[in-house]
């Protein structure tokens, strides 16, 4: 089989061991690779109950097959670990030069178990791996760790992945940053690495990654292109980037407004959505191995904030630190994405947490005086980058921030938790369900927590022909988006080429017969994710999770929406109740979520 | 036969009357449009009684110049990976072309955008 290594690489940080770990073909063909992979290597191999924060949890940085062989968009990565954030399944996407390297360095990923007792860094070559002093990195953010390390290696190919202060002060919402602006942003996988005292990872490879058949998807990448250069949805995605969504979640009454109180925000055009961020716009990017330059690199360019740079800011972070805390400033936002960029955290889970907390602040169920003096109130600019840096640092009331939403919640009482905006611990993006009922299920069975990337309810409910207030057909339509999605992240390629050139699984079926010689249809692509949900599914019933974790918010199930076109909907626990029968039923999980003997055996687990 | 004009002629009988010309008042609708050519909140006031989406659509056509015309094609038919929305919702939700439109009401014409 070609396309892969066979093999990663696993470093025992506490014994400074180092072992190559073959994987058998039988798992690359049951599941890939990716996300498919991490789930069956971590539920072999981490023990039940393994504390995320201890050296015992295991850390993987796992390319897939597509990965290091010019497939457009497959220069992504998945981190799987256990989140301290969720106490369960967490896989967390990036792109970034890494993938690549790991893969020309001969491993398909690595696996970090353990924990160093000094800080490190990692330093691997085609020869082999070096755990490195890292005293120099540590307190460093990672800007500085990576243009550091790079300077070192005198090799501007190099791939590196580093954390922030926030990993290295086990911030639950951390992040691992590559190449500067690309984040595995969710779930805390910063503070897994942090844990272990890992600063960073440098990776260079000097080795080609084997194909089947090269010219073949050479030519798939030629004949795409030329789609694309027809599409408009392509054109506009590489004109305006992800802040065009913005302008749709508006219109559809999904915008994220006030801590998620509305669904709608009229300032919030022409300053903060692709009109904003087109005004500051310098130049177009491409990630590594994709002829889609979809990435905006934009500046500010006049007042306090002039000068700052950097790729983005994406809708997600104009929803969670814009609309979602009042905040109509595009240079405020850059300025926010930077420091979470730099310190290490998380800007969707950042945001959430603020808009929560200026929702506390604004009831009267918490003080200045809780919070060291810093008031932190809807539209205040100033109090917003404030609670980043506190919370990044873990800095006085930033301690309880750091520790997500949820933790916030139970720490300011009263009832606050109706409108803690989260799923099992994990802070929502920037989608309002209340407006496309798809969305709510799809947060409430996420097994990492409410989740964007597992599936994109709004090109069904708000752009496709799917009602959007309504439940029915709703739980098939998200198993579909989630197996579709599922295939995309085990095979390790960014999901939005897929859907806007648009490019089938059909087609990825052909990139993939190109990469490894294996013939796998879109049907039995479809038939492997659905055994790679059922078996996350079985590693979080494993680590304590029951059918009462996939729920949401009282806010989303019990308070009508106040504006929009979905004006008066809210989503109710019986309609919840029925989409959850509905796709645990498609699952074959019995009512309990759990998996019956009958699905275990049709997908051999 | 007289080139002049005619006067009308009374109609004939009880119940009859000389009919006037209703008078329709304009109304004015809101149109995005999310492409590659953008526009937001165009406000285009049209001469319809109790229009369809279809009637409307027909009336940008003729009548009017716009972002639109980068996605609506001369058949009322759209580029394909691309949608009309009335008030945020698609129309293939609604009634299609035969929705009805009012007064103030907001038309998106937007590319099927995804993901953020």
């Amino acid at each position: 089989m070609k396309g892969i290594c066979g093999k990663l690489l696993e470093i025992d940080l506490t014994s400074g061991k180092t072992k190559t770990l073959p994987v058998k073909k039988e798992h690359y063909e049951k599941y890939l690779g990716g996300r498919g992979l991490g789930i069956r290597l971590l539920y072999d191999m981490l023990p039940p109950k393994t504390d995320p924060l201890s050296p015992e949890n295991l850390l993987f940085f796992l390319t897939g097959p597509l990965t290091g062989t010019y497939v457009t968009g497959s220069s992504k990565f998945v981190v799987v670990t256990k989140s301290p954030l969720t106490q369960g399944w967490c896989d967390s996407y990036s792109s970034g030069r890494i993938s690549v390297e790991l893969k020309k360095a001969g491993y398909d990923g690595l696996v970090i178990r353990g924990k160093s007792n000094q800080p490190c860094y990692l330093r691997m070559d085609g020869k082999g791996v070096e755990i490195r002093d890292a005293h120099f990195l540590w307190g460093k953010d990672s800007f500085e760790t990576e243009r550091m390390l790079r300077e070192m290696e005198k090799d501007p190919n190099v791939g590196v992945s580093s954390i922030g202060p926030a990993g290295e002060k086990l911030v639950k919402i951390a992040c691992i940053n590559s190449d500067l602006y690309r984040q595995a942003g969710r779930g805390g996988v910063g503070a897994v690495m942090g844990s272990k005292n890992l600063k960073a990872i440098v990776v260079k490879g000097n080795k080609s990654v084997e194909t089947f058949d090269r010219q073949a998807i050479v030519d798939l990448n030629r004949k795409n292109y030329q789609v694309a250069l027809k599409s408009p949805v392509a054109q506009a995605r590489m004109k305006f980037g992800t802040p065009l969504t913005l302008n749709v979640t508006h219109v559809g009454g999904i915008l994220p407004t006030m801590n998620f109180r509305f669904g709608t925000w009229e300032k919030a055009l022409e300053k903060i959505d692709s009109v904003g961020v087109y005004k500051s716009l310098k130049s177009h990017k491409a990630c590594l191995s994709c002829f889609i330059h979809c990435s905006l690199v934009t500046e500010v360019s006049e007042g306090k904030y002039k000068g700052i740079t950097l790729e983005g800011p994406e809708y997600e972070t104009l929803g969670m630190f814009g609309s979602n805390q009042l905040i109509d400033c595009l240079p405020v936002i850059m300025q926010a994405n930077i420091l979470c960029d730099k310190l290490g955290i998380d800007t969707i889970s950042a945001g959430n947490i603020i808009a929560f907390v200026m929702e506390c602040f604004e009831r009267e169920l918490i003080s200045s005086s809780q919070t060291e003096g810093l008031e932190i109130r809807f539209g205040d600019a100033d109090a917003s980058l404030a609670a980043v840096e506190r919370m990044a640092m873990r800095q006085g009331f930033g301690d309880v921030l750091a520790e997500g939403v949820k933790s916030v919640a139970h720490y300011v009482g009263n009832g606050s938790e109706r409108f803690a905006m989260h799923v099992k611990g994990l802070e929502f993006p920037a989608y309002e369900p209340r407006g496309a009922f798809g969305s709510g299920l799809s947060y409430a069975v996420s097994p990492r927590g409410a989740c964007h990337r597992r599936a994109w309810p709004p090109a069904k409910e708000v752009l496709g022909g799917y009602p959007p207030y309504t439940i029915e057909g709703k739980a098939a339509m998200i198993k579909e988006l989630y197996d579709e999605n599922c295939v995309l992240h085990s095979l390790l390629v960014c999901d939005m080429p897929a859907k806007f050139i648009p490019m089938s699984l059909d087609v990825y079926s052909q990139y993939y017969h190109g990469a490894s010689g294996e013939s796998v249809s879109k049907e039995d692509f479809l038939k492997i994710a659905d055994r790679i949900e059922t078996l996350i599914r079985m590693f979080n019933n494993r680590e304590g999770f029951t059918r009462k974790d996939d729920t949401l918010p009282y806010r989303t199930l019990n308070e009508p929406l106040p504006d929009g076109p979905a004006k008066g909907q809210s989503i109710g626990e019986e309609n919840l109740n029925k989409m959850i029968d509905e796709y645990y039923a498609l699952r074959g999980w019995d009512v309990s979520g759990t998996p019956t003997e009958a699905t275990l055996r049709r997908h051999q687990l | 036969m007289s080139l002049e004009p005619q006067p009308k002629q009374p109609s004939e009988g009880i119940n009859s009357e000389v009919r006037e010309e209703k008078y329709i008042p304009p109304m004015t609708i809101i149109i995005n449009v999310f492409g590659t050519e953008f526009s937001l909140k165009q406000p285009i006031t049209l001469d319809l009684e109790s229009p369809t989406l279809r009637d409307v659509l027909a009336a940008l056509q003729r009548h009017h110049e716009g972002a639109w015309r980068s996605i609506l094609k001369e058949d009322l038919s759209l580029q394909e990976g691309c949608v009309v929305l009335v008030n945020g919702r698609n129309i293939a939700s609604l009634e299609k072309l035969e929705t009805k439109i009012r007064d103030g009401d907001e038309i998106t014409f937007t590319v099927l955008v995804a993901g953020g």
